[in-house]
């Protein structure tokens, strides 16, 4: 890319290839969004610039579910409102935001990181499963949602879980699998159908 | 000129997220090996597709040729395991088989026998036949068919019949030593028992029936030499280590 040496200077260079490591971000959009920040009014590319750093000086995981905060402890883990006897355990920090867009939810969560995948060497230790462990261990829970994806790492870190905590007498659930909703029914897979046929509840 | 679309059975080795809402896939196709394949916003939840092209799934798929990848346009599953994906052994076995594939299969090159052996392994798998000697017939199979085959008839060095008094398997060599080529020095080997070397000879044997081998009575010591030995070779013809052998290990110390 370097090739042509009546290029973009070397500071511009820079930024372009600091964006194309975003992702989704291919080196035409990297190209662009620099030079958009080139016309920029000073004071915005500032905020910008300081509102990147801030985040990333300040940002932790909660001590408690791992969920991404500013203190020790999250939003979620310090409100005494929130229903103290369900725990939702998820992959990923946005799985925390999608669940809270819902309302319905009002337990606790703990975030693993990531799910179980043997093949590309992510097994249990690499996640926060021995936390969660202790964690059902000392606090008396009576349920645990095991919220991980429908697929097969997803299903493989549940089961595992599952066989931890299986004798430790605390009921644990998964979220029901089926139909979107507003979606047609011709056009739901096979796997999904078979799910919310098995799943299906009486009105 | 390639065709605009084409239509092949798959089964699918990996996946992983790409962009926004895409799915990266590694497939093991009937016509053309292993290839990558994007699928497109497969991580909605109200994708089409999302849900058949779970990993480890037996899939039809429609694909058109792209410029990296080729794309999905269409998927229909044959067979979703799905007993196996309700068991932790059975999907720790499973995905070890479709690691084997993704590293033995080459990319873009058509083998049928590799596609076969897969949704064979897989099969049995999901009848909850997790017989640890049909996953060393897997194993010898997935050798066999790559040319690696080890020689447990003759010695690799003398080429003299070997007789039972001492076998040591040689892995540079892919075969065993009889006992009076093996006082040469020998880099990477293993000495295998009498009841391990038959054992061996079975499972390289073509046979028709794979239950009958899964009813075999094996001493655990023999069933842990022959896993030994297997997994040392494979790992020394891939040369590198297969990572889902440490999962498979660790859900055997767990408590049932």
């Amino acid at each position: 890319m370097n090739s042509n040496s009546y290029g973009d200077s070397p500071l511009v260079q820079r930024l372009i290839d600091e964006f194309s490591r975003l992702p989704g971000i291919g080196p035409k959009t990297a190209q662009r969004l620099t030079y958009y920040l080139i016309k920029m009014p000073n004071e915005q590319s500032e905020s910008l610039s300081e509102a990147i750093v801030s985040m990333k000086r300040n940002i932790v995981l909660c001590r408690q579910c791992f969920h991404i905060t500013d203190q020790e402890l999250c939003d979620v883990c310090t409100d005494p409102t929130r229903d103290q006897d369900t725990l939702c355990v998820v992959e990923q920090p946005l799985d925390v935001v999608a669940f809270e867009k819902t309302g319905t939810y009002a337990g606790r969560y703990h975030v693993l990181h990531g799910a179980i995948s043997p093949i590309n060497g992510i097994g249990p230790d690499n996640l926060n499963i021995r936390p969660l462990i202790d964690r059902i261990s000392k606090e008396d829970y009576k349920e645990i949602i095991l919220a991980t994806n429908p697929n097969l790492e997803g299903e493989a870190t549940s089961l595992y879980i599952h066989r931890l905590i299986g004798d430790l007498g605390v009921k644990v659930t998964r979220p029901a699998r089926g139909l979107p909703m507003g979606g047609d029914l011709e056009y739901a897979d096979e796997a999904t159908l078979g799910s919310a046929l098995e799943g299906r509840q009486s009105i | 000129m390639r065709p605009r679309t084409y239509r092949t059975k798959a089964v699918v080795l990996k996946a992983r997220a790409l962009g926004e809402a895409d799915r990266l896939l590694t497939l093991f196709t009937e016509s053309q090996g292993r290839l990558s394949a994007v699928a497109r916003g497969a991580r909605k939840p109200k994708s089409r597709m999302g849900g058949s092209l779970d990993v480890l799934n037996f899939v039809e798929v429609s694909l058109s040729p792209g410029r990296t990848f080729d794309h999905l346009n269409e998927c229909v599953v044959l067979d979703g395991f799905k007993s196996l994906k309700k068991d932790l052994k059975g999907i720790a076995n499973g995905v070890y088989l479709a690691e084997l594939i993704d590293t033995f299969g080459d990319e873009r090159t058509q083998n049928v026998q590799l596609l076969r052996i897969l949704v064979e392994g897989l099969t049995f798998l999901d009848r909850s036949l997790t017989s640890d000697i049909l996953i060393r017939k897997f194993e010898m199979n997935l050798l066999n068919i790559c040319g690696f085959a080890p020689e447990l008839a003759n010695c690799v060095s003398c080429r003299q019949k070997l007789s039972p008094d001492g076998y040591l398997f040689d892995l540079t060599r892919g075969g065993v030593l009889c006992a009076s080529c093996e006082v040469q020095p020998v880099n990477e080997s293993q000495r295998l028992s009498l009841n391990a070397m038959k054992m061996l000879r079975l499972l390289r044997k073509n046979v028709s029936n794979l239950s009958v081998l899964s009813e075999l009575d094996l001493s655990d010591s023999v069933r842990l030499e022959i896993e030994h030995i297997l997994r040392k070779y494979l790992r020394f013809v891939a040369e590198r280590d297969l990572r889902s052998t440490r999962f498979v290990d660790h859900i055997e110390t767990l408590s049932p």
